[in-house]
């Protein structure tokens, strides 16, 4: 009788689980995700002590920085008077945002005039890049803001540094020699950091980007508009066999682009919000002015 | 069918089978309900641990897909504990694996479902949990998941929370301080119950090997020296340098008194050893390092802490003596 009861209670709970689930409205992608973000977090906790005992300084930070920058702006086509002024913008936008950052180092923005490039990434020592495909993506001043915010927040908070201390020890490179280093492949630092690290990132960038006076929604809008991309974009298997595929190929990106769901986020991003009292300012809207001259005389 | 509900699917479909195979007697049923129940326990490491809850949502999906499948592995180690026959394959039986598959899950759903610092609180609560299941049914299994998430709460204790923390947030250092006092606290509340099962194995011995590997029947050394290590630990890394030594003082006396308080000779001698620390950081750092007042502050407390040590071994002189 017992047994029994038990059974009953036990299928009760499951069913219940069961019909909750399958009435859902979720796009749930079958991945190795889980597995994936639980070892990169713990590959990054592990490494975070001898880290800390091992840092360079800042001016070895920067040099190394400024090489490895230098050398990713000259592989780039030259710029356009639009890209050009783009840019401008978005140096004035970085600026107004990395006054309010802890380490004050000299951060500076650039522009990949790609319109493919849905992505940001910040290099050690100061130097934050955006592609014009994520540009395209946003609809307000502060929605940059945000995006830049978060991309100095893996500057100042080490983390980009810290990538170069693993990547110097796992290729046996030596620190001290800027040119080796160098020689750090530019998918590094776009392939985004730890879990951990985007969530400290995004509380932190949402942080500065208020305190230069842009409005938290931005970040809002932003998140919701990656949320967005990602049901998108996401390609959901429809078979067992495309499930296993999906998880094979999503495994081994995934080990290097361990970013937190936007649902995640966005929910951190409202905490954050409501824990901060962040005071709500309307968006504003970008505006880029540039001229075209013939060169004639 | 919904990518989330097929790891609920096939738990509800391998204990139908684990009935059916129980009820008809056939083994190769119950065989192929364990690999449905294992395929399930898999599952929710690609779908439904990642299924963060979205706008609009009251319940969290990685709760209520996970929680019933972890509810199902216990039900059916249930009804694997009242069997008396013959293993399964050959020497080996499944019974310990599904309540490790049960465990592992509520663990894993803490560990998406909880916030990054407080997992080792949410985990110190599921040790807690464990040990008075071991307690209350007597059954070996949830003392050994106990210790091993002993064993996990300082590796991410120390990793995250000490080493792992913001550089700069300092809500997040004192917030850090507070989650590992809570953890500390939690997995010492279960120190007298440990002392209990010490009573229990002493009068039946463990045999597994596991058991015997991970020291079960003196679990009381885990739960005492896992929240010793963090807080020494937390004091040394986090604490204002010229505080160190005066904590780390605070900490040996509460240790010994402690030790004095449940006669164990190994808590004791952490105290002294902490005391003994105290003394050569004063001697080697403390005396040419601190400022004037915070030397002042850390040679009185403890020079009081010595004495008042002193004074308890004098007055215990008996008790001491036959704990040694």
């Amino acid at each position: 009788m017992k047994h029994a009861t038990g059974l009953v209670v036990v299928l009760l709970v499951a069913g219940g689980a069961f019909y909750l689930a399958q009435h859902s409205k979720r796009h749930d992608a079958v991945n190795a995700n889980a597995v994936v973000d639980m070892a990169a977090d713990w590959q990054r906790d592990v490494t975070r002590a001898p880290m800390q005992f091992t840092r360079i300084s800042d001016e070895q930070e920067t040099q190394i920085g400024d090489e490895l920058a230098r050398k990713y702006v000259s592989a780039q086509p030259a710029q356009t008077p639009e890209t050009r002024a783009t840019e401008q913008y978005v140096k004035e936008v970085g600026g107004r945002v990395a006054v309010h950052a802890k380490r004050k180092l000299n951060y500076r923005f650039h522009l990949i005039g790609d319109a493919n490039l849905l992505n940001a990434f910040a290099l050690p020592g100061g130097h934050v890049f955006i592609g014009q495909g994520l540009l395209d993506q946003m609809t307000s001043e502060d929605e940059l803001a945000f995006v830049l915010g978060h991309e100095l927040e893996h500057i100042d908070h080490y983390h980009a540094v810290e990538r170069v201390q693993i990547e110097a020890k796992l290729k046996s490179l030596d620190l001290d020699i800027v040119t080796a280093i160098a020689e750090i492949p530019m998918s590094s630092w776009q392939a985004g950091y730890s879990k951990d690290q985007e969530f400290e990132a995004d509380r932190e960038g949402l942080r500065i980007a208020a305190a230069a006076g842009y409005s938290p929604q931005g970040a809002v809008t932003m998140t919701e508009r990656l949320g967005k991309l990602q049901r998108e974009y996401v390609i959901h298997a429809e078979t067992p066999t495309g499930e296993l595929s999906q998880v094979a190929i999503d495994g081994l990106i995934g080990y290097f682009r361990s970013h937190p769901l936007p649902s995640e986020r966005l929910a951190q991003v409202n905490a954050v919000i409501a824990q901060d009292h962040l005071q709500n300012r309307p968006l504003t809207h970008f505006h880029i002015e540039y001229e075209v001259t013939s060169g004639e005389r | 069918m919904q990518p989330i509900s097929v790891a609920v699917g096939l738990a509800v479909f391998g204990l139908v089978l684990f009935e059916l195979g129980t009820w008809w007697q056939q083994k190769q049923i119950r065989l192929q309900a364990y690999t449905a129940l294992t395929a399930a326990f898999a599952r929710i490491f690609f779908v439904n641990l990642t299924a963060a809850t979205l706008p609009g949502e009251t319940l969290s999906p990685r709760i209520y897909t996970a929680v019933p499948i972890a509810l199902i592995l216990f039900f059916v180690w249930a009804q694997l504990q009242s069997d008396k026959s013959t293993p399964e394959i050959g020497r080996w039986s499944p019974r310990d694996l599904i309540a490790y598959f049960g465990t592992v899950c509520i663990a894993a759903v803490l560990y998406f479902e909880t916030s990054v610092e407080w997992i080792v609180v949410a985990w110190a609560a599921l040790a807690l949990l464990l040990v008075i299941a071991t307690w209350a049914l007597d059954k070996e299994v949830f003392l050994q998941q106990a210790v091993l998430l002993s064993v996990g709460i300082v590796g991410r204790g120390i990793a995250h929370n000490i080493f792992g923390g913001s550089y700069f947030s300092s809500d997040g250092w004192r917030g850090n301080f507070a989650v590992l006092s809570i953890t500390s606290a939690i997995l010492l509340t279960a120190l007298p119950i440990t002392f209990r099962l010490r009573k229990r194995y002493t009068e039946h011995p463990i045999e597994s090997f596991l058991g015997c590997a991970l020291g079960l029947k003196r679990t009381e050394q885990w739960f005492f020296f896992a929240p010793a290590a963090l807080i020494t630990i937390i004091i040394a890394v986090k604490m204002n340098p010229e505080m160190v030594t005066l904590s780390w003082g605070i900490e040996g006396v509460v240790v010994i008194l402690l030790g004095l308080l449940v006669s164990q000779r190994s808590y004791r001698i952490t105290g002294l050893f902490l005391l003994l620390l105290c003394v050569g950081k004063i001697v080697c750092l403390d005396a040419w390092r601190l400022s004037d007042t915070n030397r002042y502050i850390t040679f009185i407390a403890l020079g009081g802490s010595l004495t008042l040590v002193s004074w308890l071994y004098s007055k215990y002189r008996e008790t001491v003596r036959r704990l040694l």
